[in-house]
C-alpha cells in the first residue's frame, strides 16, 4: 500500500502484532476446570454404548457427561439466523451430544471435565464407545432451491452456440489463527450464567443459551474478548456452546473449552458440483444459463453454515444480465462434519462458476474474455437490478470497475510459454451480496423478512472522553477503529479520545455481532446517528448554559466552540444534565425496490460490493506447480470509511481466494475420518507463496445505507479464486485443457496438461 | 493420551542405562512433542537428549562430525558447513518453518524419524553419512544408505540412540546440488533430489538420491550428466521399484511422484553442474 502511511492505522494493532492481546484462552478465573470433547470415530452408525468409566478413573477428571444425561438438561439447539423453512430446508432436532446414533466421525458423544487441559484430554482419550453398523442411507435431501427467469429451455435450444460443463469445488475451511473457545461460569446463588466466548454473535449466543437452558436472556451475559479471526467459524449454534455452560452448572465451577487445531479442521464448506449449460450468440452475449447444483453440506447443524448452499445458488448469475436462467440446487446432508460458515458465505463459489463460464464463452467465440464480460455485465443504468433469485443489486458501475482493474493490471492476453513455464492471465468479476438477508424471492405468501438493525450508544464521560458501545463485534480486522473514527468525526474530537466497547451483552446495545460485512456499513451508521445526536445535544446544552444561540455553538478540536470562548468537553460534562450525555440510536439499512416493480419481495442483502480482479500465473509444466506472479484488485465497497482497514480486509480475503484456487482442500478418508488435521495437511498460502497485491478502489455509494458504505470482508475470496483459476486455464489453454476443478493442486494440473490421447 | 516421566540424561552412559527400559527419545521434539500432546504417541518414559551436549559441529582431517542434536539453524550459520558441506547447508536453508523450528529441529532427530517425505534422509544418503548408534555395548557405525529401512523405520535397535553423524568432505572439484519440490511454503517436501557429481570428465559421474519417491531414499548411479542420461537412469530405477515401496501421502500419490521425479533429479543435477560452472 504505497503512499498510505497512517499513524496508528489500527487502534489495537500493536497488541495483536506484539502478542499482548488477551485472547479467550488467556482467561483463567479461580477454580477453572477444563473440558474436552469425546468424538465419534464412526460415521452413520448406531451408538450402542458410551463407556466413560475409564475416563472417570483418569487422575484429575472431575465430571463426565454423555448424550443421555445431557438430554435431561438441554433443549435442542435452535437454528441460528432464522427458521430453516425460510430457505426451503427441512427442520431437524439438533442435540448437543449424540444419543443412539452418530452422523459423522468427529460428532460429540460425551464430554470430560478435569482440573487441567491435559487431564481432560487424557480422560476423553480413555472414553470408549460401541457402534453398530447402520444400512447406508446415502445423502438426504436437506433443501431444494430453484430460481428461474425467462424461458431457459427454449433459449438454450435456440442459442447459436452452447456448451455444457461440470465444475467441482473441494471442501475447504476458514482456519482462523485462534480456534473456537468458551469459558462459562454459573453463579448458582444469583442464577446467572456468564460466558466468555471467542465469538462473532454474542447476542445470538445469549438467545441460543436462553432457549437451550430455559433461562431468561437477562440471566445470561456473553462477553467476547479480543478475537483472533473468525471468518464465519465463530457464529452461533455449535454444540460445545451449551455443553461448556452445562458443565459449569453441574460442577459449580468455571469451565473452559478450547478447540484443538484438529477439531477446528473438522469445520468446512464450499464443496459443490455445478452442471452448467450456457447458450450464447456469436458476439458472446449469454442468452441462457442453466446450473444444476449438488451441494453436500455434511451433517445437519444449528449453525448457519449450511445456508451458504442457498446463497451460492441465489447469487447466480452474479454480475451478468442473462435473460433466461434456471438454477436448481439440491442441498444434501452427508456423513461428514457439518458445514460451518466460511468467508465468502457461498458467494465465492458462485463467482467462480460464473467467471469460468464467461471464459469458456470467450474460448468458444474466440473473443477476448474482457469483451465477453463487457457485453454481459449488468449496466449502471439498470441498477438497482433484480436477480432471478430476488436478490437486488443495489449499485455499482461494473464496466468502469472492470476498465480500472484492466488499466491497473496492464492487462494483456497471455497464454504464451516462457523459459520458466506456461504463463497465464485471468480475469474475474465479483459481486458480493452483503449486509444480512440471505433468504430472497417474491413474498408471494411466504414468510417475510426484514432488515436487521444495529445499535450504538455514544456517551460523553466526565473526563471528556467518548465511549462508544456498539452491537457489532470485531473479529480482529479492526472495525472498532472505524467506529471510533466515525464517532470522533461527528463529535469534533481526535480518534484517540474515543473508546469503543463491543461484545458484551450486559453493556452494549443489541446487535448482530460481525456477519455479512455489515460492521461498519450498518453498525457504523448507528454510531454516526448516535454521535450526531449527542453532538447536537451537547451544543444545545452548552448554548443554554452560556446563554448563546445554539447555531453559534460547534464541537471542534476536542472542545466546545462558543462565540467568545472555548469550553472543554470535561467542563461541559459537569454542567450538563447526565441524561443528555448519552445517546443510543438504532439503524437498519433500507429495503430498496427495483424500478417499476410492483411485486413485493423479501428483504434481502441490502447492498452489493463489487470487484474486478486480474491474476497472472506461471505454471511449471514439469511439476504442475502454479506460482501467482501478480494479483490486481479494484474494489467498490461504496464509500471507503478507512482505506487501510478496507485494504487489510482485502489482503486477507485475496490470500484466502488464492489458497482455495491452488491448495486448500479438506480431506477425508472413505470412512469419513478427517485427514486434514494440521496445517501440514491443509495448506494455506504463506506470505512467500503470494505476490504483493495491487489494490485500488472505485467508490459507488450504496443508496440504501446512511454512509453510502457497503461491505469489506467477504469480498476478495471469490474474485481471487476465480481470477487465479482463469489464469491457470489461460496458461493451459494451448494444451486443450479446461479448468473445471479447484483447488488446482500440482497433480491435478499435470493431469490436465497430459491427459491420455491429447497431444503435448 | 498418556502420563509419562521425562528424563534428561547428561552423559552417554546415563542415556544408555535409561534406554534399557521402554523409552521414547526426544531430539529437537518438533515431531514427538506435538504427537505426545495430541495423544497420537503414547509413552511411559520420555528421554530428552537436550542436555547431553551432543550439539557440536567439529572437523578433523577428513570430515565433519555432527552431534545428533545439531539444529537446522546451526547448519545454516556454521561456517564449516557452509564452506565444506554446502549440500547440507542448502538443505537446512530450505527447511519449512520459522526460526523457532529451525532452532529446535535437529538433523539427528529427522534421521531417526526416517520420514520419507522429509529432507534429511536423502541428503544424508547422498553425502554417504555414517551414523553413530551408541548403546551399552559400544558404538555401531551404520552408513546412511543402510540405516533407512522403511517409512518411519531406521536401523535403531533397542537400547541404542543416535549420538552423532560423520560426513567425509567431498574431494576438490566434486560438487553438489539440491532440489526440493513442495506445493506451498508450509508443505512437506513432495519429491527431493540430492546430487553429488565428480569432476567433469570423471569415469564416475556421480549420483542422485531421490527422497519421497520410495519409502527410503532412492540412490541412482549416473552414467552421464546429460538430461537424457539422467532421465533414463531415474526411469530405470523407479520402474524397478515394487509397488509396495512406492511412497504416497496426502500431498500426492505415487503416480505423481513417478511422473515428476526425473525432472526433479535433472534440476538437482543442473544445480550441481552450475556449482562447477557448467550450465545445461
Amino acid at each position: 500500500m504505497p503512499g498510505k502511511t497512517q499513524r496508528w492505522p489500527k487502534t489495537d494493532g500493536f497488541a495483536y502484532a506484539g502478542g499482548t492481546v488477551t485472547y479467550l484462552d488467556d482467561l483463567r478465573p479461580p477454580g477453572l476446570l477444563h473440558m474436552a470433547v469425546v468424538r465419534s470415530t464412526r460415521a452413520g452408525a448406531r451408538l450402542s454404548t458410551v463407556d466413560l468409566s475409564e475416563a472417570k478413573r483418569v487422575p484429575g477428571v472431575v465430571r463426565t457427561l454423555d448424550g443421555r444425561e445431557a438430554a435431561l438438561h438441554l433443549n435442542p439447539i435452535p437454528y441460528a439466523m432464522g427458521d430453516p423453512e425460510l430457505v426451503g430446508a427441512r427442520r431437524d432436532r439438533l442435540l448437543a451430544l449424540a444419543v443412539d446414533e452418530v452422523r459423522y466421525a468427529g460428532e460429540p458423544i460425551a464430554v470430560v471435565v478435569a482440573e487441567s487441559p491435559r487431564a481432560a484430554r487424557a480422560g476423553a482419550s480413555a472414553a470408549s464407545a460401541a457402534y453398530e453398523d447402520l444400512p447406508d442411507r446415502g445423502p438426504d435431501l436437506l433443501a431444494g432451491n430453484e430460481f428461474r427467469r425467462g424461458d431457459p429451455d427454449t433459449a438454450l435450444a435456440s442459442a447459436p452456440q452452447r456448451f455444457e460443463v461440470t465444475f467441482s469445488i473441494d471442501r475447504s475451511t476458514s482456519a482462523p489463527l485462534e480456534p473456537r473457545g468458551y469459558v462459562a461460569g454459573w453463579d448458582e446463588r444469583a442464577g446467572r450464567l456468564t460466558v466468555h466466548a471467542a465469538h462473532q454473535q454474542p447476542f445470538l449466543l445469549r438467545a441460543e443459551l436462553a432457549e437451550v437452558f430455559g433461562l431468561a436472556e437477562t440471566a445470561i451475559r456473553v462477553v467476547v474478548p479480543p478475537v483472533g479471526g473468525s471468518f464465519g467459524l465463530k457464529m452461533a449454534g455449535q454444540p460445545e456452546e451449551p455443553l461448556v455452560c452445562l458443565m459449569s452448572m453441574l460442577c459449580r465451577r468455571p469451565v473452559k473449552w478450547i478447540e484443538s487445531r484438529a477439531e477446528c479442521f473438522l469445520a468446512g464448506a464450499r464443496e459443490q458440483v455445478h452442471r452448467v449449460q450456457a447458450g450464447f450468440d456469436r458476439d458472446g452475449r449469454v442468452v441462457a444459463f442453466r446450473d444444476e447444483i449438488t451441494i453436500p453440506v455434511g451433517a445437519g447443524s444449528a449453525t448457519p453454515g449450511w445456508r451458504q448452499a442457498y446463497v451460492s445458488a441465489a447469487t447466480l448469475p452474479t454480475a451478468y444480465a442473462v435473460p433466461h436462467v434456471a438454477i436448481s440446487a439440491k442441498v444434501l446432508t452427508t456423513p461428514l462434519p457439518p458445514w460451518q460458515s466460511c468467508r465468502g458465505y457461498g458467494k465465492e463459489t458462485a463467482v467462480l462458476v460464473m467467471e469460468r463460464t464467461m471464459d469458456l464463452v470467450a474460448r468458444h467465440t474466440g473473443l477476448d474474455p474482457v469483451e465477453v464480460r463487457r457485453r454481459n455485465l449488468i449496466t449502471p443504468e439498470s441498477m438497482p437490478y433484480r436477480m432471478p433469485s430476488g436478490y437486488l443489486v443495489d449499485s455499482g458501475d461494473f464496466p468502469a470497475l472492470l476498465d480500472k482493474a484492466l488499466r491497473a493490471a496492464d492487462y494483456r492476453q497471455s497464454g504464451a510459454g516462457s523459459a520458466e513455464g506456461l504463463d497465464g492471465v485471468g480475469l474475474a468479476f465479483e459481486v458480493t451480496p452483503e449486509g444480512g438477508g440471505h433468504a430472497s424471492g417474491p413474498l408471494d405468501g411466504r414468510q417475510a423478512t426484514s432488515a436487521l438493525p444495529e445499535a450504538a450508544t455514544v456517551r460523553l464521560e466526565p473526563d471528556g472522553q467518548i465511549v462508544v458501545l456498539s452491537g457489532v463485534t470485531n473479529p480482529g480486522g479492526g472495525n472498532d477503529t472505524s467506529l471510533a473514527g466515525l464517532a470522533a468525526a461527528e463529535l469534533g474530537v481526535s480518534r484517540d479520545r474515543v473508546t469503543v466497547v463491543q461484545g458484551d451483552t450486559d453493556r452494549c446495545p443489541p446487535g448482530t455481532g460481525n456477519a455479512s460485512s455489515r460492521g461498519t456499513a450498518v453498525g457504523g451508521a448507528a454510531v454516526v446517528l448516535a454521535a450526531r445526536d449527542l453532538a447536537g445535544a451537547l451544543c444545545k446544552a452548552a448554548a443554554a448554559h452560556e446563554g448563546v444561540p445554539a447555531e453559534e455553538v460547534s464541537l471542534r478540536d476536542g472542545r466546545v466552540q462558543l462565540p467568545h470562548r472555548v469550553l472543554g468537553l470535561d467542563e461541559l460534562s459537569r454542567v450538563v444534565d447526565r441524561d443528555a450525555l448519552s445517546v443510543t440510536r438504532t439503524y437498519r439499512p433500507e429495503t430498496l425496490r427495483g424500478p417499476h416493480e410492483t411485486t413485493a419481495y423479501r428483504h434481502s442483502y441490502p447492498y452489493f460490493s463489487s470487484g474486478a480482479y486480474v491474476a497472472r500465473v506461471r505454471v511449471d509444466p514439469a511439476t504442475g506447480v502454479v506460482r501467482v506472479l501478480a494479483l490486481t484488485a479494484v474494489h467498490d465497497c461504496g464509500r471507503v470509511i478507512d482505506e487501510v482497514l478496507v485494504e487489510g480486509q482485502l489482503q486477507g480475503a485475496i490470500a484466502m481466494g488464492v489458497g482455495l484456487a491452488l491448495s486448500e482442500s479438506s480431506l477425508f478418508d472413505d470412512d469419513g475420518t478427517a485427514r486434514s488435521r494440521s496445517f501440514k495437511e491443509y495448506l494455506i498460502p504463506r506470505a512467500n507463496d503470494l505476490p504483493s497485491f495491487h489494490i485500488g478502489h472505485h467508490e459507488t455509494p450504496a443508496p440504501g445505507t446512511l454512509l453510502g458504505a457497503k461491505g469489506a470482508g467477504e469480498a476478495g475470496v471469490g474474485g481471487a479464486l476465480a481470477a487465479v483459476a482463469n489464469a491457470v486455464d489461460n496458461a493451459l489453454a494451448g494444451h486443450g485443457a479446461v479448468v473445471m476443478t479447484v483447488p488446482l493442486t500440482p497433480p491435478r494440473v499435470l493431469d490436465l496438461l497430459y491427459r491420455p490421447g491429447v497431444r503435448r | 493420551m498418556s502420563r509419562f516421566t521425562v528424563e534428561y540424561p547428561t552423559t552417554a552412559e546415563e542415556t544408555t542405562r535409561l534406554l534399557e527400559a521402554e523409552t521414547v527419545i526426544v531430539g529437537g521434539g518438533t515431531l514427538t512433542v506435538p504427537a505426545l500432546v495430541r495423544g497420537e504417541l503414547t509413552a511411559h518414559r520420555v528421554l530428552d537428549l537436550g542436555r547431553l551436549g551432543i550439539d557440536r559441529i567439529t572437523a578433523d582431517g577428513t570430515g565433519i562430525h555432527l552431534g545428533a542434536m545439531v539444529s537446522y539453524q546451526q547448519l545454516i550459520t556454521s561456517e564449516l558447513i557452509t564452506t565444506r558441506l554446502p549440500l547440507l547447508h542448502r538443505m537446512a536453508s530450505g527447511i519449512t518453518g520459522g526460526i523457532q523450528i529451525r532452532n529446535q529441529g535437529t538433523v539427528g532427530g529427522a534421521a531417526c524419524a526416517a520420514r520419507p517425505n522429509s529432507d534429511v534422509p536423502a541428503v544424508l544418503t547422498a553425502l554417504r553419512t555414517v551414523l553413530s548408534l551408541s548403546s551399552r555395548s559400544g558404538t555401531r557405525r551404520v552408513p546412511a544408505g543402510e540405516f533407512f529401512l522403511g517409512a518411519g523405520r531406521g536401523d535403531l535397535r533397542p537400547g541404542e540412540f543416535l549420538s552423532g553423524l560423520a560426513i567425509d568432505v567431498l574431494p576438490p572439484q566434486w560438487t553438489t546440488g539440491y532440489y526440493k519440490l513442495k506445493f506451498a511454503e508450509s508443505s512437506w517436501p513432495v519429491v527431493t533430489a540430492a546430487c553429488v557429481l565428480g569432476p567433469a570428465g570423471s569415469p564416475d559421474p556421480g549420483e542422485v538420491v531421490l527422497g519421497a519417491v520410495a519409502d527410503t531414499p532412492l540412490r541412482i548411479v549416473l552414467e552421464g550428466v546429460e538430461r537424457a542420461e539422467v532421465e533414463h537412469a531415474v526411469a530405470d530405477r523407479v520402474a524397478a521399484l515394487p509397488e509396495h515401496r512406492r511412497w504416497s501421502d496426502v500431498r500426492a500419490g505415487s503416480g505423481y511422484r513417478t511422473r515428476v521425479c526425473a525432472e526433479i533429479a535433472c534440476r538437482a543435477v543442473r544445480r550441481a553442474l552450475a556449482a562447477r560452472g557448467e550450465s545445461r
